[in-house]
């Protein structure tokens, strides 16, 4: 018998197989000893496992102590799911409420500190600055932000 | 939750509805009556006493939660046996329990390791006495893999459909074909061994 066949026996047996299956798998078999001997040690082990008395798996605590439990968590559950009507959410509801916010929203502080601390600004210039200030003293002003340099030259004396 | 009633003499449907109403002592009657089966069938599938207690518990907990869903199709004890089965499917999917896709599970999966051994005859009464017959069944069962415990209990037990072993378990019904079949193989090699332990003894 090929592994097929055997499982088509095993479903004939479980009465899984259409009418017409069955038939022609009844006929197939009848003569066929090692079909008739599976099917022998499949129906032993069903007999088998018929005996087998379930009844006897009882649960080893009382009835108060396993209800106990199931009550807690049953009772916790309708505590914390309860509203109480026309009054909205109590403060400290209100804040545990929140709370599973408080994580999300530190994360992201925390990226975006990180970011304005690391990235230069779009405003800051990556090459070195010279511009004019205090133009009425005709001071000049020469900034290096990346070698951290800053001059100031003053003319002198000061140009009309 | 109201506490007000003795519900110990309603049927379940009446506790049900009861229960559905917040009233907390049905909801324990139906606890009582049937934690027994609901333990044994979760036992059944984990071989393990302390997951058994606790996961028949879990069950009862989202039984509570989901009483509107129960339509009366079937019976309450039907119904929270169903529950107490996927409780103790989803507890071993997240244990890592369920069979690996190795060449070895795969093997063991369509039958090739052993599917050209003889039949083995077992008799299921001779020479022994109900208390250790049981005790027999019990360990043999115990040593099938989870996959094909499960399996056999369901049809065997549950007396569930190919098709609805396969839903539940979520894989084909060619599986449960393959994985049925090797489990009845390997339990009647099983119990074989077992009797001619105890034919040699004296």
């Amino acid at each position: 018998m090929t592994h097929d066949e055997q499982l088509k026996l095993q479903a004939w047996l479980d009465g899984e197989l259409s009418e017409s299956e069955r038939q022609a798998c009844e006929a197939r078999w009848t003569h066929d000893p090692q079909a008739q001997a599976l099917l022998a040690q499949l129906r032993h082990v069903q007999a088998t496992l018929k005996q087998f008395d379930e009844s006897q798996l009882r649960l080893p605590e009382s009835r108060e102590f396993y209800w106990s439990r199931i009550a807690r968590a049953l009772e916790s559950q309708a505590s914390s799911t309860a509203v109480p009507a026309g009054t909205g959410l109590s403060p400290w509801a209100w804040l545990a409420q929140w709370k599973r916010w408080l994580a999300p929203a530190a994360l992201l502080a925390s990226l975006a500190a990180v970011l304005t601390l690391t990235l230069p600004s779009p405003g800051q210039p990556d090459y070195p600055e010279m511009h004019l200030s205090l133009a009425d003293s005709h001071a000049t002003t020469y900034r290096d932000d990346a070698q951290r340099l800053t001059l100031v030259w003053f003319t002198y004396p000061a140009e009309p | 939750m109201q506490k007000n009633r003795d519900f110990s003499s309603a049927p379940d449907e009446a506790l049900v509805q009861a229960a559905r109403q917040g009233q907390l002592e049905a909801f324990e009657e139906l606890v009582a009556r049937h934690r027994d089966k609901v333990y044994a069938r979760a036992l059944s599938i984990l071989h393990n006493e302390e997951d058994a207690v606790d996961l028949s518990q879990e069950a009862w907990i989202k039984a509570w939660q989901r009483l509107e869903q129960f339509q009366g199709d079937s019976s309450f004890a039907t119904w929270i046996t169903r529950i107490v089965i996927n409780v103790c499917l989803d507890h071993l999917r997240r244990q890592k329990r369920w069979p690996s896709e190795s060449i070895e599970a795969l093997e063991e999966e369509t039958g090739n390791r052993d599917w050209l051994l003889p039949p083995v005859t077992v008799n299921p009464t001779a020479g022994l006495e109900r208390a250790e017959l049981q005790a027999r069944i019990w360990q043999a069962l115990g040593q099938l893999s989870v996959p094909h415990r499960t399996v056999l209990i369901l049809h065997e037990f549950e007396g569930m459909e190919y098709r609805k072993i396969a839903e539940i378990m979520g894989c084909s019904i060619g599986t449960v074909m393959s994985r049925l079949f090797y489990a009845r193989r390997r339990l009647a090699a099983l119990l074989q061994d077992l009797k001619t332990s105890e034919d040699s003894k004296p």
